[in-house]
């Protein structure tokens, strides 16, 4: 609750000024001291507020409750942003663009269209079916009705999963030849017809409302890894499940098992001792787990872990504290984007054995990933390896993600990939896939 | 749909004025028309690339006489990168906010949703001049473009803006 008070003119509607201290006395209304009090119910046709910052010219207003508090007729202000930044916020402001999003639905075609409210009728009829259930299970004793949703979700959900399934494949049949203009403009419409049901799924609120600013945050990564139900009821579980259960996602889970896998073989072939590891966007750094519990000794080991969010680090911190310690661990926050303009960082930080990133070049653009596999590749010793993670444009999951959890990737080729280490002096290039075939794995070793 | 275009490169120094930045607009336009895109992406393209040269010039940090802004364009049979580099001061905080604004949006399938959101922020407070963040929403709902910066070895800061050339995923 604001309390800064501000010295005000209310203007009546004869032009009378009616000086005053003002404060918030609501989040949508102000409450005021009058030097000397008006009748009851007067109206003001305007208010100058003597804001520290700059006056403000308030619109119409009416004295309410006790004589004292003052409601708005033709705007609605948040009053505490109002007295305290001295910021005229009107929450109807946005109503004048509403003609641009209702726009929105021109061109959209009429496969796409016919497709939409098929596909939020049979989840209709889906999500009541369910509800039902539940409503009845909710009477029952808590561990009578748990035992009846888990049948519910064993008998059902295979069906379930089948329907979403064909639909994706729906979907991929009607996108498949968009452009990307297309995609973007049938991908909104999209969202804001289904947006009920993308909020029915914990994993799809997530990704769609992305509170952390970007995709693929730590909390992500975690729901992917865990591959459980989430949420009370069983459609909000299924809605949940199925897309962690989706190919990109195992993916996910692949790449945990395979960077270890990496590690090892670099570790075993290395004579470095520590041998130094880099994390670059390291998300919970799940796969440092199957690293120290993979019988390697940590004390050979010195990581470093980079991530541009607080969250991912404190996440990996607690992932360390579980696995055991290093001999050296270093957190890093800060963004590759900024933080590679030092020349001189390889001085500062030493130079790495292993450099891994698996996240991250999926949101890169071309310029930007090479300049930052180029930063990366000198902080690589001699001998070292650097590999990096990235989707292919073949993904399968990748309607499903941009249609429905608005997770957009900078997919790439294999060659396209490949090119982004051209150049790079005395490094072997290789690029790889991982079983599902969604990623790819670049690895740049450097010569001895 | 798939288009082949041409492969070109092409790569400028300018001096930091408004007058050499407007001058560039139609040979611009000229050579993504040559390359191979058509009418209104060729417009679109030199937009985006003016737009970029008058941010570098509004908030490049120009101390110098000798600074300049570099600007390279490339065209390729995927993408059409313009990348357009300006000496900044060296302030983390304003840096990260631009990383951050940029990652968010990028974060939506469709620039239009990034552009209504801003603008749905924006239009309901007063902003200040150039806090806003709504020009950089809207390049990449006009000109389609994906943009992405990073801070070079030498301190300068490189904004680029990719235009995917006809993403037909089949």
């Amino acid at each position: 609750m604001s309390t800064t008070e501000v010295h005000a003119e209310l203007f009546d509607e004869a032009g009378l000024a009616w000086p005053g201290q003002v404060c918030a006395a609501s989040a949508l209304s102000l409450r005021v001291r009058f030097a000397q009090k008006p009748p009851a119910g007067s109206v003001f046709s305007r208010v100058v507020l003597h804001h520290p910052s700059r006056p403000l010219t308030l619109t119409r207003c009416r004295l309410v409750g006790d004589g004292d508090q003052l409601v708005f007729l033709d705007d609605v202000y948040d009053c505490h942003t109002l007295m305290e930044q001295g910021r005229l916020k009107n929450l109807l402001g946005f109503f004048n663009e509403l003609p641009l999003v209702l726009a929105q639905r021109n061109d959209i075609t009429e496969g796409f269209r016919g497709f939409v409210a098929d596909l939020i009728y049979d989840l209709t009829v889906y999500k009541k079916f369910f509800d039902e259930q539940d409503r009845a299970f909710s009477k029952e004793a808590p561990h009578v009705g748990a035992a009846a949703q888990e049948v519910l979700l064993r008998r059902a959900g295979p069906e379930f999963f089948r329907f979403l399934d064909g639909n994706l494949d729906k979907l991929s049949e009607l996108v498949r030849e968009f452009t990307s203009e297309q995609h973007e403009r049938h991908g909104y419409y999209f969202r804001q017809q289904l947006w009920p049901f993308i909020l029915g799924s914990a994993f799809m609120e997530r990704t769609n409302l992305k509170p952390r600013g970007y995709a693929g945050d730590a909390t992500m990564m975690q729901m992917i890894y865990d591959d459980r139900y989430e949420g009370a009821w069983a459609f909000n579980k299924l809605m949940h499940r199925h897309p962690v259960q989706h190919p990109a996602a195992e993916a996910v889970r692949n790449r945990r098992v395979l960077i270890p896998r990496l590690l090892r073989q670099h570790l075993d072939q290395s004579q470095a001792n520590p041998f130094r590891v880099l994390s670059v966007a390291c998300g919970p750094a799940r796969e440092l787990e199957d690293i120290f519990q993979g019988g390697v000794d940590p004390q050979r080991l010195e990581v470093t872990l980079l991530d541009q969010d607080d969250e991912a680090l404190a996440a990996a911190r607690s992932t360390i504290e579980r696995v055991g310690a290093p001999k050296k661990l270093t957190l890093v926050n800060d963004s590759v984007r900024t933080l590679l303009k030092e020349r001189a960082v390889a001085d500062r930080w030493g130079r790495f054995d292993f450099i891994y990133s698996m996240g991250m070049f999926d949101y890169l653009t071309p310029p930007v990933a090479k300049a930052v596999l180029a930063r990366l590749y000198e902080l690589l010793a001699p001998g070292g390896a650097l590999v990096v993670g990235n989707y292919h444009v073949k993904n399968p999951s990748r309607f499903y993600m941009a249609y429905w959890l608005d997770w957009i990737l900078y997919y790439r080729t294999e060659d396209e990939l490949g090119a982004l280490a051209s150049g790079l002096p005395d490094a072997t290039v290789k690029v790889g896939f991982d079983d599902t075939g969604c990623q790819m794995f670049l690895t740049v070793e450097r010569g001895p | 749909m798939t288009r082949r275009l041409q492969h070109k490169r092409i790569e400028k120094r300018l001096p930091p004025d408004w007058e050499a930045a407007k001058r560039e607009w139609a040979p611009l336009k000229a050579f993504f028309a040559e390359c191979g895109l058509d009418a209104n992406e060729a417009y679109a393209m030199a937009m985006t690339a003016s737009e970029l040269l008058e941010n570098a010039i509004k908030y490049g940090t120009w101390t110098k006489d000798d600074e300049f802004i570099s600007l390279a364009i490339e065209v390729s049979s995927r993408a059409v990168v313009v990348e357009v580099e300006n000496p900044v001061v060296d302030d983390p905080a304003a840096v990260r906010q631009l990383d951050d604004r940029i990652q968010w949006m990028r974060g939506f399938q469709s620039p239009f949703q990034a552009y209504v959101e801003r603008l749905k922020q924006v239009s309901s407070q007063s902003y200040q001049e150039g806090e806003s963040g709504l020009g950089l929403c809207r390049i990449a709902y006009e000109a389609r473009c994906l943009l992405d910066f990073y801070v070079t070895g030498s301190g300068r800061l490189a904004m680029s803006a990719v235009y995917q050339v006809g993403v037909s995923l089949s």
